[in-house]
């Protein structure tokens, strides 16, 4: 009888252990986005005719995947369509808590004055997208310009196990 | 991020001045004498306009045309003389501003608030606090900080530190400021202060461009400093993406040699991303060759999907090819998957073959359902012709869930 207790326990503790044991596709911010950003933005300077200010909008669309890198960081890798600019790479990192933070808006590292803040959202404990915000702001040749833009999201499919 | 802006392309008007046809007799002693007074008048004339002309030392507010020149809107295409006049006033204003370095030198306004905040930073900090909160106002923030940082930055950082209530993005505004011309002078000591700020606020856009931009200018002090300082999670990702990523725009194979020698163990996925990033643009083969370097597969997922986004980007049949000849199977699954990412909203039928091509049944379903559903809200006429041509093919109820048909009676 003693042995037997005993052996339930272990058997227990063993279920109870890998039940709590994190994995991969545990983790559930894991997984492939579909993204579009809007981007709304002014110019105003002064050209040949006088002041100006030109309003202007423009929308792109990408892809994301939310990983467990090698050393099982919370990591985002994917791309965006870009009108002008063709297709570029987007790099980041998520917290535990599903904080975006990007460093990588195609070859650059992201260098002006943009601000970001994108995080994964759940409802109901389950991650269904992702959104955020963002400004970036500028100089060039005809005057100063802000854009500002809005990502959102959505989750399409878990990663493969 | 620089995005192209929409112009509209207002006509020129010119005027063709025509040349006279009609022939002066100079050799009549009237007309040469006539023609000698006219010059003596027009002589006069010029020298007592310069004599009134306003002297180039006029300060801006005595000229009276700032802020309506820098927020009003244009209205139309049309020429207006008042304009061309206010515009020659703003020329020559620009002849006495000392530095534009960041501000738009068509805005006298930030001209007048950088005299404030060289003189004294708080008043300039108040007069920004007061303003709307819009563009104008983060740029002034900018300014003031980027003056403050110049002269006292020990002051401006404490008044951020001890102002953590003023609005997020003028904080941020004011931090990144800061820090870009601090770094710029004492690199140590504001790169501590930008970390220090992160672990207040949990800002990181201050850490993130002084480290940009330290890098860019001081590579050698800049990789030092990263070998022999520790950072937490966040900034420690931060660092060493920012940082390996200008090494390798500057010089690939230093950088490569830099990462396997230096990045600790928990970033060497992030590096390892950034080195391919670039090699991949230089020489993509060589840049297949270090992702399948021995002690690089640990990596082997996200530093394939590096090397076959920016490959596909360029020689996309190559990528593919490469795929096929180079990879063993089990990478071939991992590479499978990317490609269908990579390719499904521009070649949706070259996404299927690959998502058609995955083992685990569950994700080739999904992947496949995923990619169809896309090209019908896309281009539903070419990819319903695609599912008539290749129906056979694929699960009838995946062709149910994207609503190709309807399996119930």
């Amino acid at each position: 009888m003693k042995l037997i207790l005993t052996l339930f326990t272990m058997v227990m503790v063993m279920v109870m252990v890998l039940a709590i044991t994190p994995s991969a596709q545990a983790d559930p911010y894991t997984g492939y986005y579909s993204i579009a950003n809007v981007i709304s933005g002014t110019e105003s300077g002064e050209n040949e005719f006088g002041p100006f200010t030109e309003t202007y909008q423009d929308g792109e669309t990408g892809r994301l995947t939310v990983y467990l890198n090698g050393s099982n960081k919370l990591r985002i890798r994917g791309y965006i369509d870009t009108l002008y600019e063709g297709r570029l790479p987007l790099r980041g990192r998520v917290s535990s808590k599903g904080k975006i933070i990007i460093t990588k808006i195609g070859g650059e590292a992201i260098d002006s004055n943009v601000f970001n803040s994108f995080k994964i959202i759940k409802r109901g404990g389950i991650v269904v997208g992702l959104k955020g915000s963002g400004t970036d702001s500028g100089e060039d040749e005809f005057g100063t310009w802000d854009d500002v833009f809005k990502i959102v999201g959505y989750k399409t499919k878990n990663l493969p196990k | 991020m620089t995005y192209l802006k929409s112009w509209a392309i207002r006509p020129k008007t010119f005027r063709n001045s025509q040349s006279s046809n009609r022939k002066v007799n100079f050799s009549n002693s009237h007309t040469r004498l006539l023609l000698t007074v006219a010059a003596l008048f027009i002589f006069v004339l010029f020298l007592v306009y310069h004599k009134l002309k306003p002297q180039k030392h006029e300060t801006i507010k005595d000229q009276g045309t700032v802020s309506a020149l820098s927020y009003s809107k244009s209205t139309d295409g049309s020429l207006r003389p008042e304009v061309h006049d206010k515009k020659k006033q703003l020329s020559k204003q620009h002849t006495k501003l000392p530095d534009h370095s960041n501000v738009n030198p068509q805005d006298p306004l930030l001209s007048d608030l950088r005299e404030l905040a060289r003189e004294s930073p708080l008043d300039a900090l108040d007069h920004v606090l007061a303003m709307a909160p819009n563009a104008n106002q983060k740029r002034s923030m900018a300014l003031v900080f980027n003056e403050w940082a110049k002269h006292d930055p020990e002051a401006a950082a404490n008044w951020i530190m001890q102002n953590l209530w003023t609005p997020q993005q003028l904080r941020t505004t004011a931090a990144i400021a800061l820090a870009t011309v601090w770094v710029g002078s004492v690199p140590e000591i504001a790169i501590q202060w930008t970390d220090d700020y992160f672990n207040r606020t949990q800002d990181h856009h201050a850490f993130q461009k002084a480290l940009i931009t330290w890098s860019k200018q001081d590579l050698g002090a800049a990789a030092q400093h990263m070998v022999t300082t520790s950072y937490g999670d966040t900034i420690g990702y931060i660092a060493t993406a920012e940082f390996v990523n200008i090494y390798a725009q500057q010089d690939v194979y230093g950088a490569m040699q830099w990462v396997q020698a230096n990045t600790p163990e928990e970033f060497q996925s992030d590096a390892q991303m950034e080195i391919i990033d670039e090699l991949t643009k230089k020489n993509p083969i060589r840049a297949a060759d270090y992702v399948l370097q021995a002690n690089n597969l640990t990596n082997i997922e996200s530093n394939l999907d590096a090397l076959l986004l920016q490959w596909t980007n360029t020689d996309p049949l190559a990528a593919r090819q490469w795929v096929e000849q180079s990879l063993n199977p089990s990478q071939q699954e991992i590479a499978y998957s990317q490609l269908a990412e990579l390719f499904r909203d521009q070649q949706p039928e070259v996404a299927i073959e690959y998502a058609q091509a995955l083992s685990d049944d569950k994700f080739r379903v999904d992947t496949t359902t995923d990619i169809l559903s896309s090209w019908r809200d896309q281009k539903p006429l070419a990819a319903d012709r695609w599912i008539s041509i290749n129906a056979d093919n694929l699960d009838p109820v995946m062709l149910e869930d994207i609503g190709y048909f309807n399996l119930t009676p």
